[in-house]
């Protein structure tokens, strides 16, 4: 598997990818050294941001997020989650056919769908308090109706 | 003076229009337009105290607007800043500035616009050369591809510096003026590469696949016989969302991929 998710590194413009399953533990990954320090958030911060899209109902399957200085291309299935970091000016169109191909491959390759069942979760459980941190609160707070907001008594 | 002050910068040069606004100690704003640049200028009882435009603020912005030869220009009175950033003496800042038109003026002989690009000439003499560190910094910019504008953007200084700089350091022989080299022509799917897609695509679809891919082509303003290879993978992606079969369309998928790989 590893190979194929390399591929998409192949690809001009992209800095890296995570592989994570559902509690946000990163499964593979391949990112440059300068991100290392940040990678053990990483998991968790994609997940919870896909948690977050899904506990308010708005489809997080596809995600594109554009910053000035970088993008990041989030595909989430049900119990996985690939976010590829790359370049604002990275091709868009060549990024998600590779990345469609990788994901149907890891949907159907049964060694790592063994590896997500065994951090079967449902992502929004990250959302409870004791994962959450001051941005992430405050968002839900304003964010999610309140018969929608997660349990975050614990 | 009348209540309404508006006019052509073409008529009347905005070092003229501030000391007649001065002169009458005017309070307001005075808005220049050029083309997509645009200005503000405040002036409060015969002083002026606070200039923008689109990429400064203070002085520098007012000088900027001050070589502006066209454009239109419109007094609003009675209209304070919300901040102030020129504290000088109004006659020594529109004495500094009418020096600067008069340098523009000069360099705009060799740097017309600030889209010139410079290339390091070939030393004819045998004095020692001594630069001044920005005047460096300026020299190690210059590779006969950048223009002067786009130095000026790396090293985040004023139009007006740079081009001064380079302005002195052609003057002294160190800099020649070339032509901005042109971009490499783009290159062209070659036509093997629709024979792949168009059978790779009725695979999945039948027949009509090539009319799909010929619709999409139409859509992206391109034809087969000038198709940019940039653009490839845009089109791959966008005939594959025609197969509704999510397994024949990841087929489809990865099948081009192998022929992208290849370009």
């Amino acid at each position: 598997m590893k190979e194929k998710l390399e591929e998409i590194n192949s690809i001009k413009g992209v800095w890296g990818y995570v592989l994570c399953d559902n509690t946000g533990k990163i499964l593979e990954k391949e990112m440059p050294i300068v991100f290392m320090k940040h990678l053990a958030m990483m998991g968790k911060e994609v997940t919870q941001v896909v948690g977050l899209l899904e506990t308010m109902s708005k489809s997080s399957e596809n995600l594109d997020l554009l910053f000035e200085d970088g993008r990041v291309m989030i595909r989430s299935l049900k119990n996985f989650t690939l976010a590829v970091f790359c370049d604002p000016n990275v091709d868009i169109p060549m990024l998600r056919l590779k990345t469609n191909v990788v994901v149907s491959e890891i949907t159907g390759d049964p060694k790592m769908q063994e590896l997500f069942q065994k951090g079967e979760w449902r992502r929004r459980r990250l959302l409870q308090k004791e994962y959450l941190g001051k941005e992430y609160r405050e968002i839900l707070s304003q964010l999610v109706p309140e018969d929608a907001k997660p349990d975050t008594s614990a | 003076m009348p209540d309404v002050f508006m006019g052509d910068l073409s008529q009347i040069k905005l070092a003229d229009i501030l000391r007649l606004l001065l002169s009458e100690g005017k309070t307001g704003k005075l808005i220049l337009g050029k083309g997509n640049d645009a200005g503000e200028i405040y002036v409060e009882n015969g002083a002026v105290t606070h200039a923008s435009s689109k990429a400064n603020s203070g002085k520098e912005a007012l000088f900027v607007m001050m070589t502006w030869m066209i454009g239109k220009f419109n007094f609003s009175p009675d209209v304070l800043p919300e901040e102030k950033s020129i504290e000088i003496d109004t006659d020594q800042l529109l004495e500094e500035g009418e020096k600067r038109v008069k340098e523009w003026e000069h360099i705009r002989e060799v740097i017309p616009s600030m889209d010139v690009v410079f290339r390091l000439a070939g030393h004819k003499g045998s004095d020692d050369i001594n630069l001044k560190s920005a005047e460096w910094n300026i020299l190690t910019q210059v590779d006969a591809m950048r223009s002067a504008g786009e130095i000026s953007g790396a090293l985040n200084l004023d139009e007006f510096d740079v081009a001064k700089t380079l302005y002195e350091l052609y003057s002294a022989g160190l800099l020649e003026v070339v032509e901005r080299p042109k971009p490499p022509p783009e290159k062209i799917m070659e036509r093997e590469f629709f024979k792949k897609v168009d059978g790779e695509l009725a695979k999945a679809l039948g027949p009509i696949a090539s009319v799909i891919v010929d619709d999409q082509i139409a859509e992206m303003g391109e034809q087969r016989d000038a198709f940019p290879q940039n653009k490839a993978a845009e089109l791959v992606e966008a005939v594959s969302s025609e197969i509704a079969d999510e397994g024949k369309r990841i087929r489809f998928q990865r099948s081009m991929l192998e022929v992208l790989r290849d370009l």
